[in-house]
């Protein structure tokens, strides 16, 4: 599984790739909306976590701009009620998880599941 | 004619002198008086007094009858004195003798005519003089005693008058007027009821009659058409009268009573034969009773305008109050309370020294904020205008309490929403890095690590997760917009903790914990405000480091959350104040005042309270009861 991390957050990149590598899976990270969009279009993802609040370009605008694509994609945000999933499914997204994760291990086995079923 | 011609007599005791003198004359003095015709009659005055003819001789001689004075004996009895003076002045020798003969003649006969004609006028005329003046004086005596008859009479009416005009300065109100005209007109038999039409300062029309001995007051409809003098048996006025006091209506006496003021008419019902008396009884009596109702309108009209003003006055919701220099009050109306000459502060804030901010020692016309009776006062105080001198001070109080209040409360909520959106902020920036760190923890944790750090791994885990719990909490706190939740009263309450940690970092603290939870319906970030209150209340109370406990319990259906401290204590009458908003006894800037007056509502709203109980230099506990909420527990 093909796996883009976008997060301005330094640790939160390291830890979840360094879950997702543990899994077998092949991990790319960006440090920003532009960067994470220039990856996206090359990487062609399956899964892409995608922060909202982030400098230069935020996450649903990335969304918004990538186009078609095959991934699936899940928001982030440390601003709980800032998006739902509800919202964050009209944005495009798969679904929305809110910062802090709780338990990071179950969060990302989770998250495989899904999206394998999804992309089914 | 020659002077011997002149027939003399010369009575007994002529004196010799005289008859020498004549006889020198050449005229001859006979002495029998049965001569012939005497011109002349000499005589002492004894002697001719005794003559019985001399009556005779005086009508026929006129002045001619001479007396010779003596020096003893008085007068002489003729008529014309003044010849005779001359005669006897003189002397015979220094009269002319042609002159003596004339003058004898002419005298004679002249004067005897004319004399006896004047006599004769002069006596009609008297008699008649005195005619007319009997007739003159029997009509006077008679005028005389018609008009002290007369005069008794007018004097009496006149007393009459002045006692009744001065009756009249006697009354103030219309009944007392009313009441007099009735006892004054009963001396008219015939004279039925009196009646008053009258508008009243206030506007309205009113009827005054009598109902037996009872004077009754009834509102009634437009005047009849206003007299301008006395007007009699008026048909109008009959129906008028009967329209309102529901009865048929006598003959009638209308009197306009009023000459400036608004309308005022005497009805007078009669069954007076013969009406010529009263009326002018009346007429006399009627400048004195329209000027009595003028002055009695106007002291109504004074009494009405000021018993509205002093309506009014007491109407005012806000208390008003004039003082004295002294602080004493000269006037107050109801809000105020009314105890004239009681000092204002006694009254007003039940102290016995000025209230803190005394308009009357600021400038005038500044508004001051006062606190008594539980509320927040801005009290305006002004001198008044006229009374420069004597420093009458007017009062004004206004109650800001609510407004201050709600404009505390939007200040409080204004920061509160300022705080959230930085709560917002820190916890977003906060929980970035943090996830992070627990996160990476959590999967430095799955390696294979020795012991100890992976058990330091699990510390810093541990720790990331109290940081997130930290501002999950602060984050619901400081966004206020929490819907009412059921929470365990005690979970609620350790949440809130971590958020005062620095509050009571320098005291002890104890904490009991119920054992079973107490489930209350809450907004839960309200009650987290109010234990944030509560605690730094605590805090600042112990100076010195002091002891904290916290402790819930319940009893019967009520959850209980008690925070007690070892500090300083409140006296009673601060204790008695704690809940009133904007009492504080914080220095200006370390408080609003509103923290407890804020918590105790929002207890109130959730069907709770808070309780209060202290001890100088012990300590104070704060107790907050919440109703047990049964369904979810």
């Amino acid at each position: 599984m093909k796996v883009l991390i976008v997060d301005d957050e330094p640790l939160v990149r390291r830890s979840l790739g360094r879950i997702f590598e543990r899994f077998g899976d092949e991990v790319r990270t960006a440090e920003d909306g532009v960067q994470g969009l220039e990856m996206w279009r090359q990487f062609h993802p399956d899964l892409v976590l995608l922060d909202v609040l982030m400098p230069g370009m935020s996450g649903p605008e990335v969304l918004a701009s990538v186009g078609k694509s095959k991934a699936t994609v899940y928001l982030m945000s440390a601003f709980a009620g800032e998006t739902d999933t509800t919202r964050a499914r009209d944005m495009g997204a798969r679904g929305f998880i809110p910062k802090p994760f709780g338990d990071v291990l179950a969060l990302v086995e989770t998250l495989r599941l899904d999206t394998n079923r999804h992309s089914r | 004619m020659n002077l011997s011609d002149l027939q003399v007599l010369g009575l007994a005791g002529l004196s010799s002198k005289l008859r020498a003198q004549l006889v020198d004359l050449g005229i001859a003095v006979h002495e029998n008086p049965d001569g012939p015709q005497w011109d002349l009659v000499l005589g002492p005055a004894s002697a001719i007094r005794q003559t019985r003819q001399i009556t005779k001789w005086r009508e026929e001689l006129g002045t001619v009858v001479w007396a010779e004075v003596d020096s003893t004996e008085d007068s002489v009895h003729v008529l014309n004195t003044g010849d005779v003076d001359r005669f006897i002045s003189e002397g015979l020798t220094e009269l002319q003798s042609d002159l003596l003969q004339v003058q004898a003649a002419a005298w004679g006969r002249r004067h005897q005519r004319r004399l006896k004609q004047d006599l004769q006028r002069q006596n009609t005329e008297l008699s008649a003089m005195a005619e007319r003046l009997e007739e003159l004086v029997a009509e006077r005596t008679g005028d005389m005693q018609r008009s002290k008859s007369e005069l008794e009479a007018q004097t009496q009416r006149v007393q009459r008058l002045v006692r009744f005009v001065s009756d009249l300065s006697r009354w103030h109100h219309v009944d007392e007027l009313m009441i007099y005209l009735r006892a004054e007109f009963r001396m008219f038999h015939e004279l039925g009821e009196i009646t008053l039409y009258w508008r009243k300062p206030t506007g309205e029309a009113e009827l005054v009659f009598w109902q037996g001995h009872q004077l009754i007051h009834r509102e009634t409809g437009p005047p009849p058409h206003l007299p301008l003098s006395i007007r009699m048996n008026d048909r109008v006025d009959q129906v008028y009268l009967a329209t309102y006091l529901k009865r048929p209506a006598g003959r009638t006496i209308t009197v306009p009573l009023s000459v400036d003021s608004p309308p005022a008419i005497l009805f007078l019902e009669h069954g007076l034969k013969e009406t010529e008396r009263f009326l002018q009884h009346l007429q006399e009596r009627l400048q004195a009773l329209q000027l009595t109702w003028e002055r009695i309108y106007g002291e109504q009209e004074a009494f009405e305008s000021s018993r509205q003003w002093e309506e009014v006055f007491d109407t005012m919701v806000d208390p008003v109050a004039v003082l004295n220099r002294e602080f004493r009050v000269v006037r107050a109306n109801r809000s105020f309370s009314q105890f004239p000459g009681v000092q204002c502060h006694q009254q007003w804030a039940d102290r016995d020294s000025h209230c803190l901010g005394c308009p009357l020692e600021s400038p005038p016309g500044s508004a001051q904020l006062i606190q008594s009776r539980g509320r927040l006062w801005s009290v305006y105080s002004n001198r008044a205008e006229q009374d420069g001198a004597s420093g009458t001070i007017v009062n004004h109080y206004v109650d800001v309490t609510e407004s201050k209040r709600l404009f505390e409360q939007s200040i409080q909520s204004e920061k509160m929403a300022s705080l959230g959106l930085l709560a917002g902020h820190i916890a977003h920036e906060l929980n970035n890095p943090l996830t992070g760190i627990r996160s990476l923890a959590q999967v430095l944790m799955m390696e294979n690590l020795p012991t100890t750090t992976s058990s330091d791994l699990k510390e810093v885990a541990s720790a990331a997760e109290r940081c997130e719990r930290i501002i999950q909490n602060f984050l619901q706190f400081s966004q206020g917009e929490s819907e009412p939740e059921t929470v365990d009263l005690s979970e609620l309450v350790q949440r809130t903790l971590p958020l005062l940690k620095t509050a009571f970092r320098e005291h002890r603290t104890e904490f009991h914990w119920s054992n079973e939870p107490l489930m209350v319906r809450v907004q839960p970030h309200l009650l987290q405000q109010v234990v944030f209150n509560l605690v730094s209340n605590a805090c600042q109370a112990m100076p010195d480091r002091g002891l904290l406990s916290l402790e819930t319990r319940r009893e019967d259906d009520v959850a209980v959350l008690a925070v007690r401290d070892t500090g300083i204590g409140m006296a009673k009458d601060v204790l008695s104040r704690i809940f009133e908003p904007f009492f504080t006894t914080k220095k200006e800037g370390e408080g609003t005042g509103l923290g407890l007056s804020l918590s105790q509502r929002i207890m109130r709203r959730f069907g709770g309270d808070i309780k209060v109980s202290s001890q100088i230099g012990e300590g104070s506990v704060f107790e907050v009861q919440l109703p047990i909420h049964a369904e979810k527990s």
